[in-house]
Formats: structure tokens, C-alpha cells, sequence
């Protein structure tokens, strides 16, 4: 399985710490309340809700270098505008694992 | 170049401030979470280049293009990779980036506009100008609504609001009739008293120091009534 990275960050930097630690801090308050607010759109049944989150969700999984899971993000927001959530369950690993990498950062 | 963002994603908006920070021509004068903020500064302000979202909560990209009278050049920006570029029936879209933004792709999508720019200006066709100038945009609780002008038929004022009669709707707007006259074709409507701007072509009848527009009688202001006697196609 992938791993994410900090590759994208650090490109876009320059290799800047600061910087870097800048772009982290506002990726990490907003992928937290991104993915509450994804969960509670799932939970109460708004799909059109839920992909419009997907989409944003999908744009840090990108950040981290995920391209499997990005690929997979871009599906289920596919799937959830048509009523579907069939990726799911395969969503909410690939948002474990980013939130699990971040948690550290 | 003078650049903005809009992007209801902090995220997206760091990014590109990053990138622009990293590049020499490029200023980063304002940054916006919503095309609706970014419309009122685009009254005001003029720029070069948007940075723009295509997916944004109520007021997207797409809206708030088709609401510019004289855009400067956009970069779309986009997380759909397969974004279908509808946009470029636009002829000031210069490019789109998919996020997230890669720095070559985007110094390269820089370097169009660069090049685009000294071809200004572009803008759209004079059938798009020409409907434009028949639309008037409000503000409802941070919605634009779009009106047909001609379809006005009387714009009340009342307190800080004022009411714009269409023939099926009523809109109220927090303006004044002084911005809004400005905001209508002068050949076409008329202030007929301080709280009253008719459109002259609904007019039905006329007296003294009235005027019957539709089934609304409406006082004229003595010193308008020269005004609008002068307006009328008299026989």
C-alpha cells in the first residue's frame, strides 16, 4: 500500500522549513474539519453534500502523494453525485492513513 | 502582473500565494474564499490574472465568469482531473491547472498568460456584450440573482431598501435608487419622484402628478414631470 509523503510540500517550498511547516498547519485544520463534516454529510445521507467534500478531501490526499488513493477519492465523488456510496468504506482507509501521517507532523 | 485568488479551499489559496511568491512578475494583491467577495474588489480593483475555482458553494467559477464585464486573463483551477474545459469558449481563459498544482505546470500556465496578455484585449463576442448590458446582478443574501433589465417595471425605494418589480417577481435589495439609476439605461427608465425610477416603456396612462405603471399608480415630483413629459413620444 502507499505511503504519503511530504515530496509535494517540500517541491513547492523550495525546501523551505518554515514554510513547509506554514502549508502543513493550514492542510491539517482544514482536512480535520473536512473529514468531520464528510462524515456527518455520509452519516445523515446527503450525498451531493458528501462528494462536494470528497472533492475537497481528495485535493490533500493528492498533497500528501497518494496517487492510488487519489484515484480512488476522485471514484467515490463520482459514485456519492450519483446517490452511490459503494467506495466508502475504501475512502475512509485512505483517510486513516493520511490522518494517521499527519497526526505526527 | 497583479494576480488574485479565489478558492473557498485555504489550502488551494496558500498554494498558489507560494507559488507566486516564487515567481518575479507575479503580485498576489488579494485572495478570496468566495466569487462573490471577489466580485465586489474586481469593481473596484483592476488585476491581471485570477487564479479561480472551478468547484465553489453556491457562487462557483463558472458564475462568477459569466459575470465579469471586462475580465482580466483566468487560470482555472480545478481537483477534477478530468475537467471538461467548457471554459474555453471563454477567450480570456488562458489555461487550467488540476490540483493539486504542480509548480512547472503552473509557471508554464504563468507564462501563457504572459504571453496572452499582450495580445489584450480579448473578452468576449459583442452578442455576449450586448445581452450583458441588458442584465443587472443583486445581491440577496449573498446570491447573485440575475434580472432582466427590460423586465423591470418599477424600482421603489423604501428605508436602506429598495424594491425591484418585475412582472412575476419582487426583489429586495439593500441599495439606493441613485446606485441603481446608475446601473440602468437612461433611455429607458426614469426617476419620477425620490422614491419612484419607472421604465417609460410600461407607462399606461398619465396625469397631473401621477403616472399608472401596470396597476400601480405612482406620484411624479413636480420638478420631474418637464422631464418626463420631454421622454414621451407626445402626439
Amino acid at each position: 500500500m502507499e505511503k504519503p509523503n511530504l515530496d509535494y510540500l517540500e517541491d513547492l517550498c523550495e525546501g523551505k522549513e518554515e514554510s513547509v511547516q506554514r502549508l502543513l498547519n493550514v492542510v491539517k485544520k482544514e482536512l480535520k474539519e473536512e473529514v468531520s463534516t464528510y462524515a456527518e454529510a455520509i452519516a445523515s445521507k446527503d450525498y451531493d453534500s458528501a462528494a462536494l467534500w470528497a472533492h475537497k478531501i481528495k485535493h490533500k490526499i493528492g498533497i500528501f502523494g497518494l496517487e492510488n488513493g487519489y484515484a480512488l477519492a476522485q471514484k467515490h465523488e463520482l459514485l456519492l453525485r450519483e446517490g452511490k456510496k459503494d467506495a466508502h468504506e475504501e475512502f475512509e482507509r485512505i483517510l486513516k492513513t493520511v490522518q494517521d501521517f499527519v497526526i505526527d507532523l | 502582473m497583479r494576480c488574485i485568488v479565489v478558492d473557498d479551499e485555504a489550502t488551494a489559496r496558500l498554494i498558489i500565494s507560494t507559488l507566486c511568491e516564487s515567481s518575479e512578475d507575479l503580485t498576489l494583491v488579494s485572495e478570496f474564499e468566495s466569487g462573490i467577495e471577489a466580485i465586489k474588489f474586481l469593481n473596484a480593483e483592476e488585476v491581471d490574472l485570477i487564479f479561480l475555482d472551478i468547484h465553489m458553494p453556491t457562487f462557483d467559477g463558472m458564475d462568477l465568469i459569466k459575470t465579469l464585464k471586462d475580465p482580466p486573463q483566468v487560470i482555472l483551477t480545478t481537483a477534477d482531473p478530468n475537467f471538461a474545459i467548457q471554459a474555453f469558449e471563454f477567450d480570456f481563459i488562458v489555461d487550467y491547472l488540476v490540483k493539486p498544482i504542480e509548480k512547472e505546470r503552473f509557471e508554464k500556465a504563468v507564462s501563457r498568460a504572459r504571453k496572452m496578455g499582450s495580445n489584450k484585449p480579448r473578452g468576449r463576442s459583442d452578442a455576449a456584450d450586448a445581452s450583458e448590458e441588458n442584465q443587472l446582478y443583486i445581491n440577496i443574501h449573498r446570491r447573485l440573482i440575475k434580472i432582466d433589465i427590460p423586465s423591470i417595471y418599477l424600482i421603489e425605494a423604501k428605508g436602506d431598501y429598495i424594491y425591484i418589480k418585475t412582472e412575476g417577481k419582487e426583489y429586495k435589495v439593500h441599495s439606493t435608487l441613485t446606485k441603481i439609476e446608475q446601473k440602468l439605461p437612461a433611455d429607458a427608465f426614469l426617476r419620477v419622484h425620490r422614491s419612484f425610477v419607472i421604465n417609460l416603456s410600461e407607462i399606461v396612462d398619465i396625469e397631473d402628478n401621477s403616472v399608472l405603471i401596470k396597476r400601480e399608480i405612482i406620484p411624479v415630483s413636480r420638478s420631474k414631470r418637464p422631464e418626463l413629459m420631454k421622454r414621451l413620444n407626445l402626439l
